[in-house]
């Protein structure tokens, strides 16, 4: 383990724990306001906790213990060896571009020929390498988010922080940064705070999910998208999330609404014990609505009452408390007299997953 | 900021009016003095003993205290700009309070610190040194009125830049120092140069805290305002001629700190 971290926040009621492995990229998701940018500030000793404790390969970052019982330590972020990148690239505007890359081994007493050759190799890895000469205020946002990926590298930090790095990005230039984060990213440890499915997918081997200040869950992207253990996992992810308990043959979610797990669902939590927290994850394209209960026996139905109708390009997304589904413009029309009242949502028993709440063992460490 | 030629203005006529009469309340009294100079006499008065005595030892004074502005006004500015700490607020009012001070209240305050009677003017008085009525004396008189100038423009433009290239410059690995040097001082550099020249302007143009603090001795504490002001009485020409001399390098000095003071841009690239 190189980097492990507790921490508390009371002002923004935030409690964390987490630890990354050698070479490992952990992604952290969460609403707005969960405390995301917060953990960063931490780490990277731009903002104190309340009390907490950081260690990076042996080294103490800093150490507030809740009562005095030891000595407090707190280590300045020119002394913790973790590189930020933020969302913007924040190059120095009345630096070059090789002078910014070169920026971090000369403040570690590199001299100034040497730090230069380190920036070119850097440049070469983000595909730069032309834009040595240039001024900050010359180039792209993705050229100069590619510059501020290389600047942090070339400190060489034993932990790199990413605060949604592709976030202020042209959509046609983000997939190319996203490119060379994955390669720039393979054996770093980094911690990289995003919103987005395919930039955990894509860059991290282990996603952390935060809400409220609280790790409600983590564990490889696949684990994570694919049987979300938190509703916001399943919004990022496009999935209906229905929770409850198990009883006899069904999942009851509450008082009115119980779904039979015994007709051709499939998921490890169909062998769950009588009475284990249960949860079904359904695409809402695969769900469809009517005013009458469908006849056809392969269909699960869930009576709900429909909340709105939200459009979203060539379909409409059909809204109650339990599910939504995705219906066409014409049928999403002749539901609209509908909305207040119940109505029932379908779908195939094979098109869902049922799998157990708690996720039962923590990824190999 | 310049509107574009043709694009709705919006300002009334009647401000217009008001606008023109307030230029000319401050070009009529330049255009009356350059009206009243006696051109023929002119360079003659510029270079007598006593006023090349007394430019040359407004220049030598202003320089240092413009100097004194910049050792101690940059950090002044970065600790208030920077730091938080109980009374910071009323700490920046005391130390901005110079702006306001009559100068003569200034001078009369720097008497009873440094002079001979004064609350530090006794320990220096014990060690030989001697400031009141010296060019010392000027120096100090010059930079006390001038330094809030240096403070409030550079802390507004340390304000302006924030501190999220320092915080950057921090998680590279560089030093409090060293991300002063490379990347603050740097980046707010226009607003130290705009300062140190609005200050030089301000500690040439000094005159109650010198005359009370200082006096007025030829060569040593007579600076150029305060020659003009004793001329006046004896012979006008001269006061005349040297107060456009005054005027002259005041224009300099406002075109100088125009173009430092424009914002942050490097289109030349001179520094690599």
């Amino acid at each position: 383990m190189t980097f492990t971290l507790d921490l508390h926040v009371a002002e923004r009621d935030v409690t964390l724990h987490l630890e990354v492995a050698a070479g490992e990229t952990v992604a952290v998701l969460g609403p707005n306001g969960a405390g995301k940018s917060t953990l960063l500030g931490v780490i990277a000793g731009l903002v104190r906790p309340d009390s907490g404790r950081a260690e990076l390969n042996g080294t103490v970052l800093f150490d507030l213990p809740a009562t005095g019982d030891r000595r407090s330590v707190w280590r300045p972020p020119h002394q913790r060896s973790v590189s930020l990148l933020a969302q913007d690239a924040l190059l120095f505007p009345h630096l070059s571009v090789l002078e910014n890359v070169a920026f971090g081994p000369r403040g570690a007493g590199v001299p100034a020929s040497q730090a230069r050759e380190t920036a070119t190799g850097w440049l070469r890895e983000v595909d730069a390498e032309g834009l040595a000469g240039r001024r900050p205020a010359e180039l792209s946002g993705g050229q100069a988010q590619r510059i501020a990926v290389a600047r942090a590298l070339a400190s060489d930090p034993g932990l790199l922080l990413l605060d949604e790095p592709l976030a202020a990005l042209d959509i046609a230039v983000a997939p190319a940064v996203r490119r060379m984060l994955r390669r720039v990213l393979a054996d770093r440890s980094a911690v990289i705070v995003t919103h987005d499915v395919l930039d955990a997918y894509t860059l991290a081997d282990r996603v952390v999910i935060i809400e409220n200040g609280r790790i409600v869950d983590e564990g490889t992207p696949a684990e994570v998208f694919d049987r979300p253990r938190s509703a916001f996992a399943a919004g990022l992810a496009g999935l209906n999330l229905i929770t409850g308990t198990r009883r006899g043959n069904t999942l009851v979610a509450d008082a009115f609404t119980s779904i039979g797990i015994d007709g051709g669902l499939h998921g490890s939590g169909i062998d769950a014990a009588e009475g284990a927290p249960l949860s079904l994850a359904v695409r809402p394209a695969a769900v469809s609505v009517s005013a009458d209960r469908p006849t056809d026996p392969t269909l699960i139905n869930v009576r709900a009452e429909l909340i709105d109708l939200e459009p979203r390009g060539d379909f409409v997304r059909v809204r109650s408390l339990l599910l939504s589904a995705d219906v066409s413009p014409k049928q999403a029309a002749e539901l609209d007299p509908a909305v207040g009242s119940p109505v029932w949502f379908s779908f195939p028993s094979t098109a869902a997953t049922v799998f157990p709440s708690v996720r039962s063992t923590r990824l190999s460490s | 900021m310049r509107p574009v030629s043709g694009s709705y203005s919006g300002v009334p006529r009647w401000v217009i009016a008001l606008a023109a009469v307030g230029a000319a309340f401050v070009l009529l009294p330049l255009a009356a003095m350059v009206l009243r100079v006696n051109w023929a006499e002119f360079v003659p008065l510029v270079t007598s003993e006593s006023s090349v005595a007394a430019l040359l030892l407004s220049l030598r004074t202003s320089l240092a205290a413009t100097a004194l502005c910049v050792v101690f006004g940059v950090p002044m500015a970065l600790v208030l700009a920077r730091t938080d700490f109980w009374g910071q607020k009323i700490l920046r009012s005391l130390v901005l309070l110079p702006l306001v001070l009559p100068p003569v209240v200034g001078g009369i305050a720097l008497l009873y610190t440094f002079g001979r009677r004064g609350l530090l003017g006794q320990t220096f008085g014990l060690l030989g040194i001697e400031i009141a009525f010296s060019t010392t004396a000027v120096v100090i008189a010059q930079t006390f009125v001038a330094l809030p100038f240096l403070v409030l423009s550079l802390e507004g433009a340390l304000r302006t830049v924030g501190t999220r290239y320092e915080a950057i410059g921090a998680t590279l690995g560089a030093s409090p120092t060293t991300v002063l040097r490379r990347i603050t001082l740097p980046l707010v550099l226009p607003a130290v140069l705009s300062g140190a020249v609005l200050s030089f302007a301000r500690a040439l143009g000094e005159f109650g805290a010198t005359l009370t603090f200082a006096g007025s001795l030829q060569g040593t504490t007579r600076t150029l305002p305060l020659e003009i002001y004793l001329q006046r009485e004896t012979d006008p020409d001269t006061a005349v001629a040297l107060s456009l001399l005054l005027v002259v390098v005041a224009i300099v000095i406002v075109t100088l700190a125009h173009r430092t003071g424009a914002p942050f841009r490097r289109t030349t690239g001179a520094d690599s």
